[in-house]
């Protein structure tokens, strides 16, 4: 499952400041049943409205107050496991990083209630240190005055752009403020630095979690899967910077080759609302980093069960010794039943402009973070739908992967339809006897004596084998194409950092009770009569386990290149950008 | 009783609501605020009372418009004093503008 490693029980100073949560969050509750009924009153009056903007802003200040506690909730948690480890297994100066960050958190507070932050006699703050010998924020850089709610109102309608350049002349304590008391926008807004963005929504997944508990939900698969999303995972490999404070630039060095300890998951969207949504990132974008991977998975697809999709990911930047990261894209709604909605259009067509704008967005940090890495997106099952929306759309990427797609878009018929502004190479895989290829054969995308998959939109790639010596095959197939150590999953590694890869195979198979011949790639009444038997009549007997290979031809190999611009573009990278890790 | 007052009262009954919890979750404290939380970071048992101290002007500010607002609506105070009074709770208000 993701990863996360097991859960430990709270420790009482979790539990007091959540029970400490709870009360806040009841008397905010309140508040905003005072503030909603002042501001919905029909009563024209200046008095009432003046009660209903003090009303919001009292809301608003326990908000923000409660931003702060569950940012502490956190650092608690962490503390809680890392503090009094033997050496050997955490960094140099970890607990003082920790501690370092607590500190921090403090300070906001008090920038957030409007209190004064202490006075040099009244804390060890004289010296700018902690008792561990940390800097603290508030010495070691000036806080300038921030307007949190108008910086966010100015990025209605910005570009990226703008919105990066208005982040970039913020010092770490206001972007640390800012985050903490406009979570939303934070969180979702491109052009906020990614670490930012996943520091204002590891906010909002406590939120949303808390609010949870405290309703007295009983446990349910969304609370189960936000307690996952909230628990730390080995940490993926070297980092150039930290979000926030957990780590200083000076101990940066000393601490490469230092143990690491386990990390927060790092979500750049998340919204609770309707089936949920999120997009994860897995890996770092760094220096070290040859390409990113946006992983569009397909029908089913939903917050409660995206362990799944974190899983792909996870796989994929494990197997590629720290040159990968891949972002699972779940920002949207996807079809929920294969027989009921997934042959529905409106998904894809609702999900591709957004795919399209992140996409946008990885790009222009990879300007910034990894010059010349290369992109590429999957998209698997229906997700091919919504790349090759994307695709007709204007979708800037290097490479796509159409793994299992029932077709190459909504509006898509032929691949000039596609309106990508810069070159874009292709691959697919489907596995043999996979049932999507029915859909393939409806869309017109398959053709008889023709071995394409997607109407040589692509260039077909072979599934080849489990690692259990199983042909990927069928309905097992389907999903399993992203299975670790398979050959499908080898494929896709060379896909996304290059490498080499084996062309489609034409096979004699035979299975419990399906069947493909060699040559009859593309043939409809074969096809039909195979799911015929597999859909329908022997549905209940495993129609598609146990296949045997009677006859393969010999393997075809090529050579897909390693992602290219990187050395040549980081002459270019610009000097003192703001990192994403800031 | 105007529109304007009903309101009012209605509002004061709710922001009592909201005013008893918080006061719940933090009680009143005497100690000089600007040594809450400072010393406090490297010992997280000592964190929520360090918040609960964070709270007095939120306290404090809820205090005042509850009383300001029930002034009004008992006809205690008259509309432009009212507005005074919630114009100046605005200029403390940290939600608001720069901080």
């Amino acid at each position: 499952m993701t990863g996360a490693l097991p859960e430990a029980p709270a420790p009482q100073t979790v539990r007091d400041l959540l029970e400490l949560a709870a009360d806040l969050l009841s008397a905010r509750d309140a508040l905003a049943v005072a503030r909603n009924a002042a501001s919905s009153a029909p009563t024209d009056s200046r008095i009432v409205e003046a009660i209903a903007e003090s009303l919001d802003a009292e809301v608003r200040g326990l908000d923000e107050i409660l931003a702060g506690l569950y940012r502490l909730v956190e650092l608690a948690e962490d503390i809680w496991e890392d503090v009094g480890l033997p050496e050997s297994q955490t960094p140099p100066n970890h607990a003082a990083a920790l501690y370092r960050a607590a500190g921090n958190a403090f300070f906001d507070l008090r920038r957030l209630t409007g209190i004064p932050q202490p006075t040099s006699d009244s804390t060890s703050e004289t010296t700018g240190k902690t008792p561990h010998n940390t800097d603290i924020e508030s010495s070691a850089e000036p806080s300038a005055p921030i307007d949190t709610r108008a910086v966010a109102a100015s990025w209605v309608g910005a570009t990226a752009e703008d919105v990066y350049a208005s982040v970039k002349a913020l010092t770490r304590p206001a972007r640390r403020l800012l985050a903490l008391a406009e979570p939303r926008a934070v969180g979702s807004t491109y052009g906020v630095p990614w670490r930012m963005r996943a520091f204002a929504n590891a906010v909002e997944i406590r939120r949303t979690l808390h609010r949870e508990q405290v309703a007295g939900t009983p446990w349910s698969p969304r609370i189960g899967r936000l307690e996952t999303m909230l628990r730390r995972v080995p940490d993926p490999g070297p980092r150039s910077g930290d979000p926030d404070d957990t780590q200083s630039s000076g101990l940066r060095q000393s601490a490469e080759n230092a143990p690491r300890p386990p990390v927060r998951r790092v979500f750049i969207a998340f919204s609770p609302e309707r089936s949920g949504r999120m997009i994860e990132l897995v890996g770092r974008v760094g220096p070290e980093c040859d390409a990113v991977g946006v992983y569009v998975p397909g029908t089913g697809t939903n917050l409660d069960m995206s362990h799944v999709n974190t899983d792909v990911a996870a796989n994929l930047v494990a197997a590629s010794g720290g040159r990968l990261a891949v972002l699972a894209f779940l920002d949207g709604e996807f079809p929920q039943d294969i027989l009921s909605d997934a042959g529905e259009m409106r998904f894809a067509e609702s999900m591709a402009p957004r795919l399209v704008r992140f996409c946008r967005e990885i790009d222009r940090v990879l300007e910034i973070e990894s010059p010349g890495a290369a992109l590429t997106v999957i998209g698997h099952s229906y997700g091919g739908r919504i790349v090759g929306t994307a695709e007709r759309l204007g979708l800037r990427c290097d490479r796509v992967l159409y793994a299992e797609s029932p077709d190459i878009g909504v509006g898509v018929s032929v691949p000039s339809d596609w309106r990508n502004p810069a070159p874009v190479m292709r691959f697919s895989l489907t596995a043999p006897a996979d049932p999507v290829e029915l859909l393939q054969i409806r869309s017109g995308l398959r053709a008889r004596w023709s071995t394409s998959d997607l109407g040589d939109a692509t260039l077909r790639l072979d599934t080849g084998y489990f690692s259990d010596g199983e042909l990927v095959y069928g309905t097992r197939g389907h999903g399993g194409v992203f299975d670790a150590e398979s050959d499908s999953f080898q494929a896709i590694l060379a896909v996304l950092l290059g490498g080499t890869a084996t062309l489609w195979r034409d096979r004699d198979i035979r299975a419990a009770h399906t069947r493909v011949r060699a040559g009859s790639e593309g043939r409809v009444w074969p096809t039909v009569w195979r799911h015929a038997m597999g859909l329908g009549l022997h549905r209940a007997n495993e129609p598609y386990s146990q296949p045997q290979v009677l006859m393969e031809k010999p393997p075809q190999e090529i050579t897909i290149p390693r992602p290219q611009g990187r050395s040549r573009h980081r002459a270019q990278s610009p000097a003192g950008g703001l990192t994403e890790n800031n | 009783m105007s529109d304007a007052h009903e309101e009012a009262r209605r509002a004061a009954q709710r922001i009592m609501t909201a005013r008893s919890r918080l006061h719940a979750a933090a009680p009143q404290t005497t100690e000089a605020l600007h040594t809450a939380a400072g010393p406090h970071s490297e010992d997280p048992t000592t964190w929520p009372d360090a918040i609960r101290d964070l709270l007095a002007p939120s306290q404090q500010r809820l205090d005042e418009l509850h009383t300001i607002i029930s002034d009004f609506a008992a006809g205690r105070s008259s509309e432009s004093l009212t507005l005074e009074g919630l114009r100046q709770i605005a200029q403390h208000q940290p939600s608001r503008g720069a901080r």
